[in-house]
């Protein structure tokens, strides 16, 4: 086996000498081709000898010596693989260049080793009786910082804009780094919605977010936010299975107007809210609803009259015969405007 | 009014006419129902129905059914009794879209008529309706047999009747004015629907209890508890005592005082041990534990000072207990909903903005700590609020109202928070909005269930769309 080396320009010459030459290899049998085998990957046994020099130089301070060891081993692995180690193995020699990492003040090494251990196991533990306590903080520190929340957001209307720590994203299911994260949902006719929210490591969190109608955009803008907010309404109303949609508006501090779908179950319990229904209609006075198709009474009201007289009077000498009204009362009230 | 509304209306008279011709019948009441101007209660539905009940249960057969655009209605053969309630609800089909209670009324026989007429007042679920516009500031409401009793920060007392005007609207009639108590703590205590109002400090020292109608039944002298401003009361389920908590002396320092002030014929103060550091408006809320045997009152002190800690205290001077809380929020609003649980909610953080945050405290006395906060919290408010109101709204359920932003405008939207001990963490529902300009300082349910918000310029009726009907 032959090996051209040389360094920078002088590579591609070595490379020309050795094609030259190649041909003459060959007819000996060789290859000059063959990239060059790579040292034998440590088997287990000489890992495990080398981890426990490396423990025992570590064991008594001999610092220099156990990263000299314990790198070697390192440089090994990574160069392998070290697809055929078990898990708990790799994980030991990442623990055990953190120690060393820490004991010789290199903080970031300690980070990267510590790193390098959580990738293999996230659930990893040191025991707290044999690790120094600052191992252990920065272990915490760093399964911390490389957790994970799940997060999902679901937003009314359904093409708001939703922006993650001044990033556009799509709502639905998200990954994201644990910790505290501002949000802010935005849409044509909308008022925007921005808060702070804290992702815990094991909580999944759930953000339903309706966006309210910004009433007067809206009306001085009638349009596309219009007809989205009409497909709203027709969609709430369906998602809810016919239940009652009921139309809420409310004027704010300023004079607004602010109007919200409620969706009520028969116990009026509310089931469902959405900000956004026919906004038009909701912003007249109750005195401008559209009143029932009018029917003229008069040609009923005689009859109705008569009928009712007989009725009356039915149950006034009902009443007058009866004994068993002197437990009880009447009331007779009025509905006031 | 449509055409066939009016037809209604006329036939209606019409029967009520004749029936009153045919059965002289004298043992008949007359109520009104109303509504406010700025809410339109029964819009959207198709019927109202009127029904009777006696304490809370609905009567069998004393329940009518008119269209939504009647004008007056008809109910017969409604059985004498005593804590009779009148229910009226607007229905879309079976679906109550409003609803409104009278006040409990006795009617025992044809003989002894109710002292009251039993109005009604109806609102839109989960919406406030300003039911009356003031030049006064409210800061402490409890609820009467007719309406509520209101004390204002200039120490005048009022009684608010939910209808005593001509027209079946409310009205605020003056019942005492006491300038020793302007800029006063107030709380609010029962009985339920006969409340009285304690008023603490203020311009001078001492303390004034102040029955339902306004009378000053017992003092405190100025000597037997210092002039102190910025005190948190919580008092007893049985409003036999009062605790105040901190605030500030004359000087404006704050101080770490703990005073049980216990509520017989007369006031008698003692002093307890004093908290672990000054705390000047803090946020506090008696709560029912439970020490694994029998339930008894303690106290929940949150923030108001530095370090931002929560505090147990027993009512008897027992041992406190403290830890830190974190983030520091102060001026949060904070009340019990269930034995055991506390819910705080809003508050303000170190530079004062206002915060979203909703906490769960679980107090159990047989247990080491005694008070934790519960993990996960329920989701944040809707709108970032300080020194909101908070009202219990029956087991599991609190009203959120009022409170300050950022800029320090009153929020005009209220939240529920709905949690109970076997669905934990909760939840949070936005409810409704106070009117333009209004700000909530204080609020109680009312003996027809309605909730009375009161504060600068405006008091407000909400109907609540959940908890018990």
């Amino acid at each position: 086996m032959l090996v051209a080396r040389a360094t920078g320009p002088d590579q591609a010459l070595a490379e020309d000498v050795l094609d030259a030459i190649a041909p003459a290899l060959e007819a000996q049998g060789l290859d000059p081709r063959r990239p060059p085998r790579p040292e034998p990957a440590p088997t287990p046994r000489d890992l495990e000898s080398e981890l426990a020099a490396a423990t025992e130089a570590y064991a008594h301070l001999r610092l220099e010596e156990a990263r000299t060891t314990l790198d070697a081993s390192i440089a090994t692995l990574e160069a392998t693989g070290g697809a055929d180690l078990e898990p708990a193995t790799l994980v030991r020699v990442r623990v055990l260049a953190a120690e060393i990492a820490r004991a010789m003040g290199d903080e970031g090494a300690t980070e990267r080793a510590l790193d390098l251990a959580l990738a293999i196991d996230p659930a990893l533990v040191l025991d707290p009786a044999l690790e120094p306590p600052p191992l252990l903080l920065t272990l915490d520190a760093r399964r911390r910082a490389l957790e994970t929340c799940d997060l999902t957001i679901r937003v009314r209307p359904a093409d708001a804009t939703v922006i993650l720590d001044g990033t556009a994203r799509a709502t639905g299911s998200l990954t994201l780094p644990c910790g505290t994260h501002l949000l802010r949902v935005e849409a044509e006719g909308r008022t925007t919605s921005a808060r702070a929210l804290v992702l815990r490591p094991g909580e999944p969190s759930t953000l339903d977010l309706t966006l309210a109608i910004d009433a007067p955009e809206v009306l001085a803008n009638p349009g596309p936010p219009f007809t989205a907010i009409a497909l709203e309404l027709t969609e709430a109303a369906e998602s809810l299975g016919g239940a009652l949609l009921v139309l809420d508006v409310e004027r704010t501090r300023d004079g607004r107007a602010r109007a919200r779908l409620v969706g009520l179950d028969h116990d009026a319990q509310v089931t469902a809210a959405s900000d956004g229904a026919a906004i038009a209609s909701a912003l007249l006075g109750p005195d401008e609803v559209p009143a029932a198709a009018t029917v003229d009474p008069w040609p009923w009201v005689g009859l109705g009259i008569g009928v009712l007289a007989l009725v009356g009077v039915a149950i006034g000498l009902g009443v007058g015969l009866s004994e068993s009204t002197a437990g009880s009362f009447g009331i007779h009230g009025s509905i006031l405007p | 009014m449509s055409e066939r509304a009016r037809a209604t209306r006329r036939c209606r008279l019409g029967v009520a006419i004749l029936c009153l011709a045919g059965c002289s019948r004298p043992a008949v009441i007359a109520p009104r129902i109303v509504h406010n101007a700025d809410d339109a209660p029964f819009l959207g539905a198709d019927s109202v129905v009127i029904s009777v009940e006696r304490a809370g249960v609905p009567i069998d057969g004393a329940s009518v059914r008119v269209p939504d655009v009647a004008t007056s209605f008809d109910l017969e053969g409604v059985p004498f009794g005593e804590s009779l309630g009148l229910l009226v609800e607007s229905r879309l089909g079976d679906v109550v879209l409003a609803r409104g209670r009278s006040f409990p009324f006795d009617y025992p026989a044809a003989g002894a008529p109710p002292t009251l007429t039993p109005d009604v007042f109806v609102g839109t679920l989960g919406r406030f309706a300003r039911t009356l516009e003031t030049d006064r500031a409210i800061v402490a409401i409890t609820p009467t047999t007719n309406g509520a009793l209101v004390a204002t920060s200039d120490g005048e007392i009022l009684a608010y009747e939910a209808h005593g005007a001509s027209d079946g609207s409310a009205r605020l009639v003056p019942l005492a004015q006491l300038p020793e108590r302007s800029g006063a703590s107030w709380i609010a205590l029962g009985p339920v629907a006969n409340g009285r109002l304690l008023g603490i400090g203020g311009a001078a020292g001492g303390a004034s209890l102040i029955d339902a109608d306004g009378h000053v039944t017992a003092t405190l002298a100025e000597g037997a508890l210092d002039a102190r401003s910025g005190i948190a009361l919580a008092g007893a389920s049985d409003s036999s005592w009062v605790m105040a908590i901190g605030g500030r002396d004359a000087a404006h320092v704050a101080v770490a005082d703990v005073v049980r002030i216990d509520i017989t014929s007369t006031l008698t103060v003692s002093q307890l041990p004093p908290l672990d550091a000054p705390r000047d408006r803090a946020s506090v809320a008696r709560v029912q534990a439970s020490d694994g045997v029998d339930v008894r009152d303690v106290v929940l002190v949150v923030g108001g000072g530095v370090p931002s800690t929560v505090t147990l205290l027993e009512v008897s001077g027992g041992p406190t207990e403290s830890f830190a809380v974190d983030p520091p929020l102060d001026s949060r609003a904070l009340v019990a909903v269930e034995t055991g649980l506390v819910v705080a909610a809003g508050g303000s953080d170190a530079l004062g903005a206002p915060s979203d945050m909703v906490d769960l405290f679980v107090v159990r006395l047989d247990t080491h700590p005694r008070v934790a906060r519960f993990s996960p919290a329920p989701s944040l408010l809707y709108a970032a609020r300080a020194d909101a109101i908070a009202l219990g709204l029956g087991p599991g359920l609190a009203l959120f109202v009022g409170g300050m932003d950022a800029a320090g405008a009153p929020v005009p939207g209220a939240e529920l928070v709905e949690v109970r001990l076997d669905t934990l963490p909760g939840r949070v529902l936005p409810t409704g909005a106070l009117a333009p300009g209004a700000a909530a300082a204080a609020a109680a349910r009312l003996a027809d269930r309605s909730v009375l918000v009161g504060g600068a310029g405006v008091l407000s009726a909400y109907i609540p769309p959940r908890g018990p009907s």
